[in-house]
């Protein structure tokens, strides 16, 4: 599904990953966790297309090599990015923007493309399993919406686009422990041979729920340990200090 | 019919006008007032416009909006039908500005006074038409004038003044349309606007499609005691048009509510100046401007308040935004506050940003293609000044006017 070749990424001077290389095979479930600053959100948002760094190396998505492809693009070749901080677009409505995405998605795939009651029937179906109201896919876009809420709505868009790879940033943080069963439940109800997942996580809590597959332990702008989902345990009672020694 | 001829007292001040005009002439970049207007270079290459006086004119019909409301159609300035629609019949009058001067000559010092704004005092010397429009009551349908001008007037400068009175107690929206025709003209177009106690006048504006004009409107609005005026002006392919309001908050609980978009390309522009005088006790005004700029467009806004010292508890609200989509374009924003009275709330706020990355690359990354992103977030950064529209009719029509103009 996808594979990252010797990728460094860099701002001006500063150097954020380093020859990072992974593999992820379809349908399976990768965590990253690491300390604040190792240069996970920098991953998920180089792999996603966001413009501002000089990239060098390989992301292989499905054959292609995607370095230089726009972020548009990406997604309607099947990568999401659930992102750690949701941005909050005033004027622009939930429905509207929602309906806009599905269909480009659809298009871009030589699918049909989905009229007003197919998609409210849809979106509703897909809010209500994951606590969303009716009421705030009339709001603007996260605008007003608390933590945990634009974190359900990152959940929400994942559903409708049904991605290949879904990359998942830290949506643990901010939720009690309801909200991260809901979210938790609605990946796992994404979960399919054919999909692939890349969980980044601070804490080992959301893994007791999504079991992955593998485990990372990322430092520094590099993978330094990869394990099964046990090394995500050992790494809630030890912490990363060791790691952040050797290095 | 329809020109202006001259009652004593009228050409008394026309002569005063006269020559104070010979004296300013049209305004030039050295004034303060005028400095960064686009207007002076159309006034400097067009010195010797001929001044349009023929009253033969004929209506286009095709810009008629088809709602059910009452219609006023002028062309080049003049009135020339009018189709006022079932009990508004009995609550509206129009006459031509020169009939109602011959009749109330009391307020034609008030219509004739400014001495100071160049292009005001041209139009006091200079005017040949215009429209007294009275408001008897609360209206049923909206009005909707249709200001429209064709090629007759190519070359030519035209000066139009009207004076529209609110009666006290009325409930009205006032939409005024122009057409344009591709014209090299200078359009002067001055309005008094009467607000009498407990009414609440909409006047609502949609300035498209001007390329070659140079139009300037004035508006003055007196605002009488719990008297609400609200108007919103649109702008979108405009090319050197000054829209200048002065507001008078005369008496207490009067409130002014001024709102405008607007969206320049290429090289058009659009310049906004406002000045509000709150000039008693318990008024308020609010003033919410959003614009998008791209190419080599330039925008301006000049917002001023004024409050008088015995002008206690005013609030006095100014936001003014905008989007820069280009390199080259402009966008100058010059707020000033003048305040006499010490329990005054009054704030201002600008700002100038390009537009937001993040916002963009959150849209992208859900697979919405680059312009469709661009646009959405043009469309909402828009919506919010034309939320505040308060009659749902024309907030739908400006909501379908803003996608329309970004397809
Ligand atoms: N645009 C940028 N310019 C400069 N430094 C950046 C930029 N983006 C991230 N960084 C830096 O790169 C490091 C990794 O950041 P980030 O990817 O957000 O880490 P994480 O998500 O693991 O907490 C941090 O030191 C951060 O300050
Ligand atoms: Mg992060």
């Amino acid at each position: 599904m996808l594979s990252i070749e010797k990728l460094n990424i860099s701002v001006g001077d500063k150097k954020i990953l380093e020859d990072f290389n992974l593999k992820i095979g379809k349908g399976e479930v990768h965590a990253i966790m690491g300390p604040n600053g190792s240069g996970k959100s920098t991953l998920s948002y180089v792999l996603a297309g966001k413009d501002g760094y000089e990239v060098d190396g390989k992301i292989i998505f499905k054959n292609e090599n995607i370095i230089g492809l726009p972020a548009d693009a990406r997604a309607q070749k099947g990568i999401f990015l659930a992102f750690q901080y949701p941005i909050e677009i005033p004027g622009v409505f939930m429905n509207n923007f929602l309906k806009t995405s599905l269909n480009a998605v659809k298009k871009a795939k030589g699918q049909k493309e989905v009229d007003v009651v197919e998609f409210l029937s849809l979106v509703k179906q897909h809010a209500k399993k994951l606590g969303i109201k009716d009421e705030q896919l009339g709001r603007a876009l996260n605008v007003g919406f608390s933590g945990g809420e634009k974190k359900r709505n990152e959940v929400l868009q994942m559903s409708l686009l049904e991605p290949d790879l879904a990359i998942l940033d830290e949506t643990d943080s901010g939720l009690d422990i309801d909200a991260l069963k809901i979210v938790a439940d609605g990946v796992n109800a994404l979960r399919s041979p054919n999909r692939s997942f890349l969980i980044i996580t601070h804490y080992q809590r959301l893994l007791d729920y999504i079991k992955p597959d593998f485990v990372h332990v990322m430092v520094n702008g590099s993978i330094v340990k990869t394990g099964c989902s046990k090394l995500a345990q050992e790494l809630d009672k030890i912490g990363y200090k060791e790691f952040q020694k050797a290095i | 019919m329809n020109t202006i001829t001259d009652i004593k007292e009228l050409s008394e001040l026309r002569a005063i006008s006269s020559n104070l005009f010979n004296k300013y002439g049209f305004p030039t970049k050295k004034d303060e007032d005028w400095k960064k207007s686009t207007l002076n270079n159309f006034l400097e290459n067009n010195k010797k416009l001929e001044i349009y006086k023929d009253n033969n004119e004929t209506i286009y019909d095709k810009a008629f909006e088809n709602f059910n409301h009452n219609k006023i159609i002028t062309v080049n300035g003049l009135v020339q039908k009018i189709e006022f629609v079932g009990k508004d019949k009995d609550k509206l009058i129009i006459t031509t500005i020169n009939e109602y001067y011959k009749k109330n000559n009391k307020h034609l010092s008030k219509l004739f006074s400014n001495k100071k704004n160049p292009l005001v005092v041209a139009n006091n010397a200079l005017a040949t038409s215009g429209f007294y429009l009275e408001i008897k009551d609360n209206l049923d349908l909206p009005i909707i004038i249709y200001h429209q001008f064709n090629s007759k007037i190519d070359q030519m400068q035209l000066h139009q003044k009207n004076y529209i009175y609110i009666n006290k107690n009325s409930k009205a929206v006032l939409f005024e349309k122009f057409i344009n025709e591709n014209i090299k003209t200078f359009i002067s177009i001055n309005t008094n606007i009467d607000v009498e106690k407990n009414s609440h006048i909409k006047n609502y504006i949609l300035n498209s499609h001007n390329t070659e004009n140079c139009i300037f409107r004035f508006k003055k609005v007196n605002i009488a005691a719990s008297a609400n005026y609200e108007s919103f002006i649109f702008s979108n392919i405009t090319k050197t048009i000054r829209d200048e309001v002065e507001i008078n908050l005369n008496e207490s609980l009067a409130k002014c509510y001024l709102y405008y978009t607007q969206f320049l390309k290429n090289d058009e522009d659009h310049e906004i100046k406002v000045k509000i005088n709150h000039l008693a006790e318990n008024t308020q005004s609010n003033q919410f401007s959003k614009s998008i700029i791209d190419g080599t467009a330039k925008g301006i806004y000049q917002g001023k308040i004024f409050v008088d010292q015995i002008a206690q508890k005013t609030n006095g609200y100014q936001l003014i935004k905008s989007v820069l989509l280009s390199d080259q374009c402009t966008f100058h924003s010059k707020p000033e506050l003048e305040i006499y009275a010490d329990d005054v709330k009054c704030s201002h706020g600008s700002s100038s940003t390009s537009l937001n990355k993040d916002e963009l690359f959150y849209l992208m990354a859900r697979g919405i293609p680059e312009k469709q992103a661009k646009r959405l977030i043009v469309q909402g950064f828009l919506s919010e000044v034309i939320e505040k529209i308060s009659d749902d009719v024309f907030k739908n029509y400006f909501i379908s006017k803003t996608e329309e103009m970004l397809k």
